[in-house]
């Protein structure tokens, strides 16, 4: 039972664990990132749209990651250079997801909640978790050792710092949430192509915002967020394994059980979240200028 | 390479106002420059064109004789030009090294930092002792001091032949300041050419070579610093002289307005705690370098903290802020800007922060009078606002002071009166009316707490100072007993005899 614990943690650990890697890249070159959430949305269900067309499945992973860049950027070029709050504009990209997946798929396959289920899918998951352990050593190599790393953080730490040496901060942070997208799309991909077989209506289930909860634990850093993650995807696993099991002869109803990966999320930040300073600069965008 | 730099009839216009009008001024190589002016004269917009910030609208600025037009800081960087800017701008949570490589990185091709190659680029560039730092701490655990020289050092890791320095010795302790001017002579002999924005004139007589004066986006004159009487680079500053004033003695009345005894606040203050008294007719000052308990010592006298000890005024326990303001409290807080103001607002809503309740009827806003008090008490502390509808983020430092004066002295009616660095960031102008009116109010009879880290302010209003150490009293010097020097060694903690 132990074994099916943490091998299921290890199963639901990858969606989280991309999405907050995106997260952590646009946070931390200061640009609040709430729509990952979004980015799941988009980036599972074009993954599983184009693979249910094509039946090619390198074409749909291409096509999930390239779609959740482009939520990235949009939602970068509206933030950077519109000046938008960085909070609303994420809320209006979740909603967007919400609205715009159902439409797209009753105009493609003529239902509105899910795509069809797809044949060919990734069977197994430990490649997608070496590669969030690769990205995880990348991340943390970035911020410790670059240029990039280091302009990032100055980005979201004091933009002045930059401004002052020539260097365009906004184009810093630019980058810093496409590469965000790009890797908050494998999470999608993970989501639609692996861990389901095709996109169901709201798979993401509130997960780009746990994630985002695990940048926050992690303390914004690549390393305690990887942990975070783990964390909550454990908590994930013990309400799948608790479902329908009954306590001292009491049947705890599904709903009970289900909540309880956001209980521990919404207890961890309320315990947690005081002692965590953001990047200085987080959001700064709409108040400049 | 020693670079001179001349501007040449250098103009900025905004939108709606002129801020440098034909600026002439030649800063040649080897020599420390001062550049004076008030607040709005134009001197942050003169460096920021100077920089590449801005593009001027016309004239032209000459680099060693050659015309330059730059259109981004990269290329004043290249051409050899830095500058620290008042408000440092450093990475608080990242280390000294990544500070000044973070814009300049030294790095592979893949952009990979060696930040031990940059190390030893910084070494051989520095044979000066002043300036080390450790690489590999955390900035937020430095000195203010060392945090600028952190600043400078990124500028001279670029290069930098032409150093601009913004207010630099604002932020500095006495004995700070004096390494800081070792560290401008030394930089000066190297044969680089330091400007110095300031508007003290006691440093720009200390260590500059030569002054250039702006006014309302003028030049007004540019001379030489040896030979030069103060009172005429004041006179071409503010464009009329001002007759210093020194305080009349005797007020004092001898009764206690404040008494605090052992007051501790959290972790700022060690043990015993402070006891400190301030009587009536009385301007008490607090010295001592900046974070060494004052604010909170603020904050718990107006309620704003919870403190250890006792703090009573005219005999009361203070015990919140209502209570705390209806005995009769002004605050003139240390940052105007997030304690004081709600900049966004009208400068006649501003006035009236606080004091509400005294122009409402049925609770609605008796508009005609809130307009023709606080146009009254605009007048009186010499507020100017084209219009008191403006938002008062709309003013210059100065105005935003008085106008907060206004309202805490003007407004309230007070009976004791705490000012915190009342004259950061203010200028001249209004430094003068800020000081006749606290000596005003002590003849009358209140009691004043000044906290300032201008010595030369407290020795000239305070008729008593105490010296902050650490979060304790580490000296008391009645008027008599007043000495720059005793002061200046209780401050960084040495016990005076």
């Amino acid at each position: 039972m132990i074994v099916d614990l943490l091998m299921s943690t290890l199963r639901l650990s990858v969606p989280l664990l991309f999405a907050a890697y995106g997260g952590l890249l646009s946070e931390r070159s200061g640009v609040a990132n709430i729509a990952l959430e979004a980015n799941l949305l988009f980036s599972a269900f074009t993954a599983a749209a184009v693979v249910a067309l094509s039946g090619q499945l390198v074409l749909g992973v291409a096509a999930g990651v390239v779609a959740s860049a482009l939520v990235s950027l949009i939602f970068a070029l509206i933030c950077i250079w519109g000046h938008g709050d960085q909070i609303v504009v994420g809320t209006a990209f979740n909603l967007l997801a919400a609205g715009l997946i159902p439409v797209l798929n009753k105009a493609l396959f003529n239902v509105m909640g899910s795509t069809p289920a797809l044949a060919n899918t990734f069977h197994q998951t430990w490649p997608f978790f070496a590669l969030a352990l690769c990205v995880l050593w990348a991340l943390h190599f970035l911020f410790t050792s670059t240029r990039h790393g280091l302009r990032l953080s100055a980005a979201g730490e004091n933009p002045a710092a930059l401004v002052n040496q020539g260097v365009d901060y906004q184009r810093v942070r630019l980058r810093a949430v496409v590469e965000g997208g790009v890797l908050a799309g494998v999470g999608g991909v993970y989501l639609s192509l692996c861990q389901g077989s095709g996109y169901v209506r709201d798979m993401a289930a509130g997960r780009g915002f746990i994630a985002l909860a695990a940048v926050i634990f992690g303390a914004w850093k690549p390393i305690p967020t990887f942990f975070a993650c783990l964390f909550f995807a454990f908590t994930d696993a013990v309400q799948i394994q608790m479902q329908g099991r009954s306590m001292g002869g009491v049947e705890l109803p599904n709903q009970f059980v289900q909540i309880l990966p956001y209980v521990v999320t919404l207890l961890v930040l309320i315990i947690f979240a005081r002692q965590i300073t953001a990047p200085a600069a987080i959001n700064d965008s709409s108040r400049r200028r | 390479m020693s670079l001179q730099l001349e501007t040449v009839g250098l103009s900025k216009t905004f939108a709606h106002c002129t801020a440098l009008d034909r600026v002439s001024f030649r800063f040649a190589p080897g020599r420390i420059h001062a550049v004076l002016g008030e607040n709005g004269a134009g001197k942050s917009t003169l460096m920021k064109v100077l920089f590449g910030l801005y593009p001027p609208t016309s004239g032209e600025i000459r680099v060693g004789g050659e015309k330059f037009e730059w259109r981004s800081a990269r290329e004043a960087i290249s051409r050899g030009l830095g500058m620290v800017q008042q408000h440092f701008t450093l990475l608080e949570n990242s280390t000294v090294i990544d500070n000044i490589l973070v814009g300049a990185e030294v790095c592979s091709a893949l952009g990979v930092l060696r930040r031990s190659e940059a190390i030893a680029q910084l070494e051989e560039l520095l044979p000066m002792r002043h300036l080390s730092v450790p690489w590999d701490a955390l900035v937020r655990d430095l000195s203010i001091g060392q945090k600028q020289r952190v600043e400078i050092l990124k500028l001279l890791f670029r290069q930098a032949q032409v150093l601009f320095l913004d207010e630099p010795t604002a932020v500095l302790t006495p004995i700070e300041i004096e390494e800081f001017f070792v560290l401008l002579r030394k930089l000066r002999d190297s044969g680089r050419t330091i400007i110095l924005i300031t508007h003290k004139i006691g440093e720009v007589l200390a260590v500059c070579d030569t002054y250039s004066v702006l006014r309302q986006g003028r030049s007004i004159v540019q001379g030489e610093v040896k030979g030069a009487v103060a009172a005429e680079i004041v006179e071409a500053m503010i464009g009329r002289t001002m007759p210093d004033f020194a305080v009349a003695r005797p007020a004092v009345h001898g009764q206690a307005a404040l008494v605090t005894r052992e007051l501790r606040v959290g972790d700022a203050h060690a043990e015993p705690g402070l006891s400190l008294h301030v009587q009536r007719g009385e301007i008490v000052g607090i010295a001592g370098v900046e974070g060494s308990g004052q604010s909170e010592l603020v904050d718990a006298l107006m309620g704003l903290r919870e403190f250890h000890g006792s703090a009573r005024l005219f005999d009361e326990e203070l015990q919140n802020t209502s209570q705390v303001r209806g005995l009769g409290v002004a605050l003139v807080p240390e940052d105007r800007l997030a304690q004081a103001l709600w900049l966004e607002e009208s400068c006649y809503t501003n006035m009236i922060i606080g004091l509400e309740s005294a122009f409402l009827k049925h609770n609605i806003f008796k508009r005609a009078a809130i307009e023709g008090t606080t146009a009254a008490w605009a007048k009186e502390f010499d507020v100017r606002a084209g219009d008191l509808l403006a938002p008062v983020a709309s003013l210059s430092g100065g105005n935003q002071q008085k106008l907060v004066f206004a309202r805490e002295v003007g407004g309230r009616a007070p009976r004791f009166v705490i000012c915190h660095q009342p004259t950061r960031g203010v200028d001249l102008g209004a430094i003068d009316l800020l000081h006749r009116k606290l000596v005003e109010l002590r003849n009358q009879g209140l009691g004043v707490l000044l906290l300032s880290s201008e010595l030369d302010e407290l020795l000239k209003l305070c008729d008593r100072i105490y010296v902050f150490y650490d979060g304790q009293v580490s000296g008391e010097f009645t008027r008599a007993q007043f000495n720059r020097a005793q002061i200046g060694a209780a401050m960084t903690g040495v016990a005076h005899a």
